[in-house]
């Protein structure tokens, strides 16, 4: 299948005049329609700053990033903003819903800003909410929702625009483990049944262990990859045990 | 590093942030000056003994007026140095957590109130010593004169007065900021920017008729006053109907701005079209709460806007027609014309800076909104599009109201001087209006730039 998302030779050097971190040094790796496609690594190798490179809140510094045959690297102001809104969806670590809008309002929000026609918003995001099993609290505010919720509000927002990929830093971060198996349940329902494309960052192999490949970075390089293939939750989740401590004890 | 050069940089590189500050004292302290050195204008003129004793009684009426001016200012100043403080507390709280001594903190502040300080009464005496030149050729005319010779026109006294007030006004800053400081928790600063406020609120159905009573308050205070017209106040028993109509237009104000956030964004939200559109909906939301947690004080800037209109353009056409009734009166007319633009400036200044501020607090407050509307996808566009709409429904609310009280007041007093002279009222006020909404809109301009500006720094 087409490869959704195409990233070659990516470098990002941060600072400059003595102080100089390289982030990412030369990462390729492609990601294709409807996998759920997971990124661990120690932490300060490189993983949030990937996320942001793709997700476009960062530059690269060199190499190229295709979303659906566009190179993100050369987008900017207002071609930048249609392009995130219209092919990307977001979830944050600490979820990110404004607090002066309900669930509801927060999900449609992504609709108007990609200036989908009013009469749909309020169909398509009730829709979206039943999938996530959130259709009851879209009346409350984020402060009166559980962090489980909240979350799930968030994937609903990530999805609603129907964006060729979702990007996740760290979505179980904050999240307790029951809350934790709910969301990934809902990750795994986004990419069988909606066709979403996911790229998760975690730092947790329980979470890990519901994707369909893992990339595994080490100083800015790809050290290696894992794909689930035929095997079950609990045998992917063994073999990323495996990897973890080939990378080195503090992988998690 | 000393304390002096941390603030010296720290000023240079916020210098836009005190922009709003700097405008408001430079503005205060150019107005200050002129209006207390009319004794000093005389120079220019070939004025009569006459004349001159009567500047100088306008002099002693102006000194009075100081104090008051002077603490109108000074509350101003306290309420924007309170702006900067809070957007500036995280920082603070940084240096503490390096290890800052807050002695050393509080040093820095202090160089920094009174270099910002210093530069604004420096910037206004420049202004109000120009401008004055030209207020002297009012003045002459004023008193009906030919101005024969320029001179250049400067009052010590005035500057005096200005450095005095003013240098008062920043004492009472500094000492502000420092027990301020010393009596905030470091864990206080560091999460200064997490605070959400919830006010309860009023029900859809009670704010409905709450509107249409205030409506109907408003209207039958603007009755009151135009049957009652000028001559039934003067007239034995129109007092207590001046009373009534007094209290009916504040209360009704008040219950406007009360009754208005309860029920306008459940109106906008039903039109799909509308609410549904662009950022509409978290714009609409940003308004709601904002007149919802301060409709009194938009009730406040309302009453003294209309105030300020009012008082500038009766004033001056009051004086005007007063001066063409009796040559004879020409003194106590120029006083009334002073004092009336004088104070009316003034609250318009007050007003106008009230709200930018607020404006710019909020938007500060919300730069991790605007932050994460930009990443789910909302264009710099939209961003500012929003800014634009919550400055203006906020600066256009309160004045639009305010504008309608003037009307009413304009059209009665306008009897009065109808009735001594053959000048139209509502010329004057025109130009007024002009000249109020020229300054009035500058500092919208001004605290949209801001505002935008943080919504689109990420
Ligand atoms: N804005 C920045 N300026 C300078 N260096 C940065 C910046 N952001 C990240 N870095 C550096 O780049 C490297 C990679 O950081 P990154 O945040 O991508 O790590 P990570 O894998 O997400 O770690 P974690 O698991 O702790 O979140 C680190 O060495 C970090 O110090
Ligand atoms: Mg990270």
């Amino acid at each position: 299948m087409e490869a959704i998302l195409q990233v070659r030779d990516l470098e990002k050097v941060y600072g400059g005049r003595g102080s100089v971190t390289r982030a990412l040094n030369g990462v390729s790796f492609d990601v294709r329609q409807g996998e759920y496609v997971g990124v661990m690594g120690a932490s300060g190798s490189g993983k949030t700053t990937l996320l942001n490179c793709i997700s476009t809140i960062d530059s690269a510094t060199a190499g190229s990033i295709r979303i659906e045959n566009t190179d993100v690297t050369s987008l900017k102001g207002g071609r930048l903003a249609d392009f995130r809104c219209h092919k990307l969806g977001f979830i944050f670590q600490d979820y990110n819903l404004l607090d002066t809008m309900t669930a509801f309002e927060n999900i449609a929000l992504a609709l108007t800003i990609a200036k989908r026609p009013p009469g749909e918003v309020e169909r398509r995001a009730r829709e979206v909410a039943a999938q996530l099993g959130v259709e009851d609290v879209l009346d409350k505010h984020p402060a009166q929702m559980s962090g489980g919720q909240r979350q799930r509000v968030a994937a609903a927002r990530a999805i609603v625009t129907d964006p060729a990929l979702v990007l996740a830093d760290e979505p179980t971060g904050a999240l307790d483990s029951k809350s934790a198996r709910a969301l990934l349940e809902s990750f795994r329902h986004m990419v069988t049944e909606l066709r979403s494309t996911i790229l998760m960052v975690t730092h947790d192999p329980f979470s890990a262990s519901y994707c369909d490949r893992i990339l595994f970075i080490r100083d800015g390089r790809l050290f290696t990859e894992l794909t689930r293939g035929a095997d079950g939750r609990k045998a992917f989740f063994d073999k990323i045990i495996e990897v973890m401590a080939v990378l080195g004890g503090e992988a998690a | 590093m000393s304390a002096f050069s941390v603030a010296i940089r720290n000023v240079r590189k916020s210098f836009k942030d005190y922009g709003i500050y700097f405008l408001t004292v430079m503005l205060g302290v150019a107005l200050f000056y002129i209006f207390n050195s009319i004794g000093s204008q005389s120079v220019m003129m070939d004025l009569s003994q006459n004349a001159v004793m009567s500047l100088m009684g306008i002099e002693t009426i102006m000194d009075y007026l100081s104090v008051f001016v002077a603490a109108i200012m000074a509350f101003l100043i306290l309420y924007a140095n309170a702006f900067l403080i809070r957007r500036r507390k995280k920082e603070m709280g940084l240096y503490m957590v390096l290890g800052m001594k807050k002695f050393r903190i509080s040093s820095i502040l202090v160089w920094e109130t009174f270099l910002v300080g210093l530069l604004s009464l420096a910037v206004g005496l420049a202004v109000g010593i120009f401008l004055s030149q030209g207020m002297a050729l009012v003045t002459a005319r004023m008193f009906g004169v030919s101005v024969t010779r320029f001179a250049f026109a400067f009052s010590a006294a005035a500057l005096l007065k200005c450095v005095r007030y003013f240098g008062l006004s920043f004492l009472a800053v500094i000492l502000f900021n420092v027990v301020n400081l010393n009596r905030q928790r470091l864990l206080d600063l560091l999460h200064a920017d997490r605070k959400t406020a919830r006010v309860a609120r009023l029900p859809f159905w009670a704010s409905v008729p709450l509107f249409a009573v205030s409506a109907a308050m408003l209207l039958y205070a603007y009755r009151l006053v135009l049957t009652t017209g000028i001559a039934g106040f003067i007239l034995e028993g129109g007092q207590s109907a001046l009373t009534r109509a007094v209290l009916l237009g504040t209360a009704g104000t008040f219950l406007f701005f009360f009754s208005l956030s309860g029920f306008s964004l459940k109106l906008v939200s039903r039109v799909k079209g509308v609410y549904f559109k662009n950022l509409n909906m978290f714009t609409l939301k940003q308004l709601d709460s904002k007149f919802h947690a301060a409709w009194a004080s938009m009730s406040f800037v309302c009453l003294m806007l209309f105030l300020a209109l009012s008082a500038i353009s009766v004033g001056t056409s009051l004086s005007m027609a007063i001066r063409e009734y009796s040559a004879a009166e020409t003194a106590a007319s120029v006083a009334v014309a002073y004092m009336a633009t004088y104070i009316g400036i003034v609250f318009l200044i007050s007003c106008a800076s009230v709200l930018a501020i607020a404006q710019l607090s909020e938007a500060s407050d919300n730069q991790s909104r605007y932050a994460l509307l930009s990443k789910l996808g909302a264009s710099p566009k939209m961003l500012s599009g929003s800014a634009l709409r919550q400055i203006l429904a906020y600066f256009v609310a309160p004045l639009a109201l305010a504008a309608a009280h003037s009307l009413v007041a304009v059209k009665v007093m306008g009897a009065l001087v109808e009735a001594l002279a053959s000048l139209n009222i509502f010329a004057t006020s025109l130009v007024t209006g002009g000249a109020v909404a020229l300054f009035y809109g500058g500092y919208f301009l001004m605290t949209y730039r801001s505002a935008r500006r943080m919504a689109l720094r990420q």
